[in-house]
């Protein structure tokens, strides 16, 4: 009985670029070694590739709308936990933990929401600065954001976008 | 017909309520009989209902459709999830809780946020029959499960969606939410006739109907629910038409998640207006031959046509 498997496969095959590209490269023998029967392989084989591919880029343009519109929220509609204060998950060794985002953290998120950038490194460095030049202008921040901030930001809006099961939290 | 399923009573037809058109939904509401809320974003262990909502849960009959059953998923359905499923029911005493026939994630920690298509497998029905047998056990209200619009088909089946879901009905008598704009869709995708496609899912199973508008991006059509049932959409209305008069429809609703507009009346109102004049007509007709068949009744009765139960 492997239909567990392959639902994991499935939707993995769906969210995941990197099995994406193996599957477009190899065809179902991508996923030889996940305990499959040759039924389910060749059920996976019969997925018309253009169409999946298609499929996973519609699944991620929905995950970009979601984090934007979660970072133009403070990050409350992410997470339960951030509706008690700004909260930073991550995993370490499996286990999800939370630790206080830095404050310097919030207005980047809210910059790259506000500006409609495209959600890559380059926009959260771009966000960081925009929010270094308020803080010059004379706004409010207790401390001005550094390159940890940033790699953090980065990590995390990286996060949001691609990983399913970090956005199952926000359905 | 099931049982069940003939209990439920007609309740009309409606819109799906979003945020966006909240305001024109309260100002037509001679208009709108009935709203279907997207269930998850009520669950009562997550989500105190908004103070904005109440006057929508207190002026129209609710109806709860669920996007993250998963109903494909081998991994059992959380308890806290089915809790939900059951206290947003009884909070909105619904007759029915509908939701897909859909794989959206395993388990808590591992899910796409969409719906997907399922594999139609002899092994996959006796899994979801179980499921929503149970499901219909716990909930004390039927399911009703909607055909999806599929990106792609996974081969090697057993079944093709109809004939898999006219299975499922058979044997749990859950109901099917009839998504006609999926079938229109789905049938364009794979060169098909949409009608022939339309004729072989099991009528008496229905109690719902979805309306949306797509959109046709280099010549595949999307499941956008942003367009007026027009140009690309049109064929949905014949689609409708045949439904009516071989289905008892409890319930239309029009979907619209995308491209809002300002004038109500060309986004919804007017689709709305013709589905009701294709289903009413539809009940009518059906309601007058009724009467024809049965003359001693018709004597009796006195009122205008009532609506059929």
């Amino acid at each position: 009985m492997s239909l567990l498997e392959f639902e994991k496969t499935l939707l993995t095959l769906y969210t995941d670029e990197r099995v994406l590209n193996r599957f477009l490269q190899e065809g179902s023998a991508a996923f030889s070694g996940r305990g499959l029967s040759d039924h389910e392989l060749r059920a996976i084989a019969s997925i018309d590739k253009n169409r999946v591919q298609a499929f996973s880029k519609q699944l991620q343009n929905k995950r970009l709308l979601v984090t934007r519109f979660a970072l133009n929220k403070g990050l409350v509609f992410l997470f339960p936990a951030h509706r008690a204060g700004p909260v930073l998950f991550f995993n370490g060794g499996g286990i999800e933990q939370e630790l206080p985002l830095p404050d310097t953290l919030l207005p980047i998120f809210s910059e790259i929401a506000k500006k409609r950038y495209q959600l890559s490194f380059a926009s959260v460095v771009m966000a960081a600065r925009s929010v270094l030049n308020e803080i010059r202008k004379g706004k409010n921040l207790e401390r001005e954001p550094v390159v940890g901030d940033i790699l953090k930001a980065w990590r995390l809006v990286r996060r949001y976008q691609l990983e399913g099961k970090t956005l199952r939290r926000v359905l | 017909m099931n049982h069940e399923l003939h209990n439920i009573p007609y309740l009309g037809l409606g819109i799906g309520l979003r945020r966006e058109i909240m305001t024109e939904t309260l100002a037509h509401k001679d208009e709108i009989d009935v709203l279907e809320i997207i269930a998850e974003k009520f669950f009562p262990s997550k989500n105190p209902l908004p103070h904005q909502f109440e006057k929508f849960f207190e002026q129209f009959p609710i109806i709860p459709h669920g996007v993250d059953l998963s109903i494909g998923s081998v991994v059992p359905l959380e308890d806290e999830f089915r809790k939900d499923m059951r206290d947003l029911s009884r909070l909105v005493n619904a007759s029915y809780y509908s939701d897909h026939f859909a794989l959206t994630r395993s388990g808590p920690n591992l899910g796409i946020g969409h719906l997907s298509p399922l594999w139609y497998t002899k092994e996959m029905l006796e899994h979801i029959v179980r499921k929503v047998d149970d499901l219909q056990q716990y909930l004390g209200i039927p399911l009703v499960l909607e055909n999806i619009t599929a990106p792609f088909d996974l081969g090697e089946a057993d079944f093709e969606e109809p004939e898999f879901i006219a299975e499922v009905h058979e044997r749990t008598g859950c109901g099917l939410l009839l998504d006609v704009t999926n079938i229109h869709i789905n049938a364009y995708n794979r060169g098909t006739n949409a009608l022939e496609f339309l004729k072989r899912y099991p009528m008496d199973a229905v109690v719902q109907v979805h309306l949306a508008g797509g959109e046709v991006h280099h010549d595949f059509f999307d499941d956008t629910h942003s367009q007026e049932i027009e140009g690309p959409n049109e064929g949905i209305w014949e689609l409708l038409e045949w439904t009516a008069r071989n289905a008892s429809i409890k319930v239309l609703i029009i979907e619209r998640d995308n491209n809002f507009k300002e004038d109500f009346e060309t986004m919804i109102l007017r689709d709305l207006r013709r589905a009701r004049a294709i289903v009413e007509g539809a009940r009518n007709g059906a309601a007058s031959s009724r009467r024809a068949r049965t003359p001693e009744r018709n004597h009796r009765r006195t009122g205008p046509t009532v609506p059929i139960a």
